[in-house]
């Protein structure tokens, strides 16, 4: 959906504000420390993805106040590339967090998992930090697949907290066999759910990153002009045979082979959890060649693909929020960028500190708010 | 700042500590039980006393009993050649209300949980193996949690019961009947697939 009002109730330093936007560009201009990422902080929220920085719930309600809310009106998207559509009724999502318990509501109806808000919502964050996505560590490239899937699909993101939550036992049970509180063979209790929940995960990401990588190329191809090649593979700590129905067997293989050394290490060694994107470009590994240049453009080729990959799993593109990352880009990748957003009507929100770092075409077409001390204003000067 | 009359305050904080019951709620229950008839009042703590001092755990099945060993485990006219293992009292209870069941049990009154540190030893597992040794108990059914831990204790169990030559079987798991599709949670409908059978 694109969100043509948000609304904010004591949200990080914002007491009570709203504010209407447009369904194209959006661009939030103010110092630093004003509120400029808390506003893109909030509706990523409405995603259903957590605080793209990580934080916590309680840490993004007011100072001294008891819940924070946040609520968006939006009309979602008619497929074919139409604009927002006026005949279909307007949405309401809603998100409030408050003594220890978050809820949301689409449209009055309660969800029972907060992952279900990105059946209405999508979006995708582009922040200087995935600047540093390829050069990263793998568990930065991890996180970025795992949230993409899981806006695609919920099921995805249940699957993964569900893995998670198995490993965590299972680290916690090779910590007690190193101190000889458990026996050896116990391992084996976890470790057969763990490799079926295991192979579906990888299963998952293996198609995600098929379905990602040629779009990705594509995107580089002309980020480079044609120059050079971006390809990616996913790189699994365990070897996998060609049948996926036999997975779990070797993923339960794999692990007994190792298990002196993870009882040793006391943790899991392999799985979805140690595994990798592997980025080449023409045919060398970019974790360790790329210039910052080239990172620089690989890192847009993939949040570019995932905005086309959302939307074309979901028939909607996703609402696209870069934060701050206009001026770490050059003029060239700049327009790259600019031009790959406008090739479809996508709900764009910017934030910068100075509209100097923006194209001049882009700011005419654009509503332009001034951020200051968690209040916002429509300035005119835009579109 | 003078808040309540000092016993007053400590109900509210008694009440307090019970689960789902908040500083509202308890203040709300006190100021109830303030205004009732005393016999009222007295009624209930007697009734908590009671149910504690006249309540005691089932020797063989590990259900909450006021006698033992537990109506249940006494009853001659149950299938005494199937055990269903569950992880709670309030499990048992739930399975007695379908009325469907008219074996026995056994509560083992937790699931392995490595990182709480809940092992094997902490749960009735080694009065299920004892119960079984020798016994007419033809089937065992597993009916823990559809949980991550609860997997791993059907697991374990089962693989305990095999090795007594016992037949051992998992309660299913799938989507609610009644339910709607469109509105099941992602992973129930996931493990439903998994397990689907032919017609």
């Amino acid at each position: 959906m694109k969100i043509q009002r948000l609304e904010l109730t004591q949200f990080r330093n914002y007491a009570e504000m709203a504010v209407d936007l447009q369904p194209g560009v959006n661009i939030f201009v103010g110092p630093n420390g004003q509120g400029k990422t808390n506003l893109l902080e909030a509706v990523t929220l409405l995603s259903g993805a957590g605080s793209h920085r990580d934080a916590k719930d309680a840490e993004m309600v007011k100072w001294q106040a008891a819940f924070y809310r946040i609520v968006a009106q939006g009309r979602p998207a008619a497929g074919n590339g139409a604009a927002t559509s006026p005949d279909l009724p307007a949405t309401t999502v809603e998100l409030a967090f408050g003594q220890q318990r978050k809820w949301a509501r689409v449209n009055g109806r309660k969800l029972k998992r907060m992952n279900e808000l990105a059946q209405t919502v999508n979006t995708v964050v582009f922040s200087p930090e995935d600047l540093s996505l390829v050069k990263g560590s793998p568990g930065q490239r991890r996180r970025f697949l795992d949230r993409e899937l899981s806006q695609a699909s919920p099921a995805y993101h249940q699957v993964l907290v569900h893995y998670q939550r198995m490993l965590s036992q299972r680290n916690a049970l090779l910590k007690q066999i190193r101190n000889q509180l458990a026996k050896v063979h116990d391992i084996e209790l976890w470790d057969e759910q763990m490799a079926r929940c295991g192979a579906t995960l990888l299963a998952r990401r293996l198609d995600g990153v098929a379905r990602l990588a040629p779009k990705a190329r594509q995107i580089y191809r002309s980020l480079s002009a044609g120059k050079e090649e971006l390809e990616i593979t996913y790189g699994s700590s365990l070897p996998l045979p060609a049948d996926r129905a036999a997975w779990p067997t070797a993923i339960l293989r794999h692990w007994a082979m190792s298990r002196e050394e993870e009882i040793l290490r006391q943790t899991t060694l392999t799985g979805p959890h140690r595994d990798d994107l592997n980025l080449y470009l023409n045919g060398r590994d970019a974790r360790s060649y790329a210039s910052q240049g080239q990172q620089r453009s690989i890192a847009l080729a993939l949040k570019l693909s995932e905005v086309q990959l959302i939307a074309s799993i979901r028939q909607e593109p996703p609402i696209v929020l870069l934060d701050d990352v206009m001026s770490e880009l050059d003029p060239l990748r700049r327009e790259q960028l600019l031009t790959e957003l406008n090739q479809q009507p996508i709900q764009v929100i910017i934030t910068t500190t100075h509209l100097q770092a923006l194209p001049e075409a882009l700011i005419r077409q654009s509503a332009i708010f001034r951020v200051y001390e968690g209040k916002i204003q429509r300035d005119p000067e835009g579109g | 700042m003078y808040y309540y009359a000092e016993p007053v305050g400590r109900l509210i904080e008694a009440l307090n500590k019970l689960p789902g019951v908040g500083p509202k709620t308890a203040q709300r229950l006190a100021f109830h039980l303030l205004r009732v008839p005393r016999s009222e009042a007295v009624t209930l703590a007697k009734a908590i006393v009671d149910a504690r001092d006249q309540t005691s755990d089932c020797s063989i099945c590990g259900n909450m009993t006021d006698r033992d060993p537990c109506r249940i485990c006494a009853d001659e006219a149950r299938d005494q050649a199937v055990i269903c293992v569950v992880e709670d009292a309030r499990d048992v209870v739930a399975i007695e209300k379908t009325r469907e069941y008219h074996g026995l049990y056994h509560v083992l009154r937790g699931v392995l949980s490595p990182m709480e540190g809940i092992g094997p030893e902490q749960l009735r597992i080694r009065e299920l193996v004892a119960r079984l040794e020798g016994s007419p108990v033809q089937e065992v059914i597993l009916a823990t949690n559809p949980t991550v831990e609860g997997e791993a204790t059907a697991n374990y169990l089962a693989r305990q019961i095999k090795a007594q030559g016992i037949k051992v079987t998992r309660i299913a798991h799938g989507l609610p009947i009644g339910g709607d599709l469109e509105y099941a949670d992602q992973v129930t409908l996931w493990r439903a697939m998994e397990g689907r059978r032919e017609l």
